[in-house]
């Protein structure tokens, strides 16, 4: 006997037991899943007026329904935890990508360099020339940085420094910001390629979140 | 939640018997069917509380005998816990479980659907959320893929939600292969 077999007026009640996080990996199973639960538990997705995405730092997504009619406690206790990664990278280990950042010390306009160091799983390696580019994102920025593999620049050097672009957005990235962006910015328009025109890619990140 | 069970003994007026799809009489204290709406209801219309109406066996076929071993042993142990009221538990992702549930509970999937199969039919509302949340919580935490192996769902998906990657569809995902011991009752010889 498998869960799908039962009659629809069981499966209502099992659903109205399941907690909307619940329901929403268990609508990731499959199409027959999910079309189920849209159309047995529509009265209770209708309450739903909002749904928040909070992407944190550590690469988790947190996505809570209704936050208006949740207290904090609730609200937080109730959050669909996703990890994008964990689906891909369950055993690969993350580099470390470092680079300098220009950071203004007085109204002088003096400035002085930080290191900036992240984990990127995100990554690809152009096999021609070894460049490498990275991307790491976080809840309020985005950083794509182009490093040379063969000379290990993801750790910083003096001559070979690495590039950095941070985008940081005004309003919260989305999981489907994210994904998107991965996709139709990196992953599909230059596939192990030529290396992004930086300039073109921050205007394709401007027009994506504007 | 527990409860102190007052010492009181079952005396023959008190009970109905009631028959399982495979034929086997069950004797069942009328203590007992109240946690069970169908139960409940049929005791209440055909007046079996009353000790001078001749009660007949109650025919569940839809029932084995192995359901209805499980679901007294659950009867019994919820017999003096108070009337099941059902609150918002589906907004509840925090729900705990006696021990004793837990070792109950632990069983293989099929055996748990027939479970709540028979929990339906017999409308216990105490057991039918229990399982129900047994299975959310088998679920909780994980990701499709894992899902679909701890619920035996094959799917009709063709890309992964998150990655897009094309996902191989497991060919021993059969509803057959999932346990060996079924509380169903076996097929009749041909």
């Amino acid at each position: 006997m498998r869960l799908l077999n039962f009659p629809a007026v069981i499966l209502r009640k099992v659903f109205e037991n399941f907690s909307f996080e619940e329901l929403l990996l268990l609508s990731f199973c499959s199409n027959r899943f999910k079309h189920l639960i849209r159309s047995n538990q529509h009265y209770r997705f209708n309450r739903i007026t909002t749904i928040e995405y909070h992407l944190l730092s550590n690469n988790i997504i947190y996505i809570t329904p209704d936050p208006r009619s949740l207290n904090m406690f609730k609200r937080f206790s109730q959050c669909v935890t996703l990890s994008p990664y964990r689906f891909r990278y369950d055993h690969e280990t993350p580099i470390h990508v470092k680079w300098r950042k220009r950071k203004m010390i007085d109204i002088h306009n003096s400035y002085k360099s930080e290191e900036i160091t992240s984990e990127s799983l995100d990554y690809l390696i152009r096999d021609s020339d070894g460049q490498g580019a990275s991307i790491i994102i976080t809840s309020k920025c985005l950083s794509f940085v182009v490093w040379d593999s063969t000379e290990n620049a993801h750790v910083v050097r003096d001559k070979n420094q690495a590039i950095c672009i941070r985008y940081y957005c005004k309003t919260r990235l989305t999981i489907n910001h994210m994904f998107q962006f991965w996709k139709d910015s990196f992953c599909q328009k230059n596939p192990l390629g030529k290396m992004p025109d930086l300039n073109s890619f921050s205007k394709e990140i401007d027009i994506l979140f504007s | 939640m527990s409860c102190e069970e007052p010492t009181t003994s079952p005396t023959p007026e008190n009970n109905i018997t009631v028959v399982s799809s495979d034929g086997k009489e069950f004797l069942l204290d009328l203590k007992l069917t109240e946690q069970s709406e169908t139960l409940a209801r049929l005791i209440s219309n055909f007046e079996y509380d009353r000790t001078d109406v001749k009660k007949d066996p109650v025919p569940l076929g839809n029932i084995t005998s192995a359901q209805m071993q499980k679901i007294i042993e659950w009867l019994q142990h919820h017999r003096y816990y108070p009337k099941w009221e059902q609150n918002d538990i589906h907004y509840s992702t925090s729900f705990t479980f006696e021990t004793w549930v837990e070792e109950y509970l632990n069983i293989p999937n099929n055996e748990m659907f027939e479970l709540l199969n028979a929990a339906n039919y017999l409308n216990i509302p105490r057991l039918f959320s229990t399982i129900c949340r047994i299975m959310a919580s088998r679920i909780t935490g994980k990701s499709a893929e894992q899902i679909r192996t701890v619920l035996n769902i094959k799917t009709d998906v063709k890309n992964d939600v998150y990655t897009g990657i094309p996902i191989q569809e497991d060919s021993s995902s059969s509803e057959d292969g999932m346990s060996e011991i079924s509380l169903s009752p076996s097929p009749p010889p041909i």
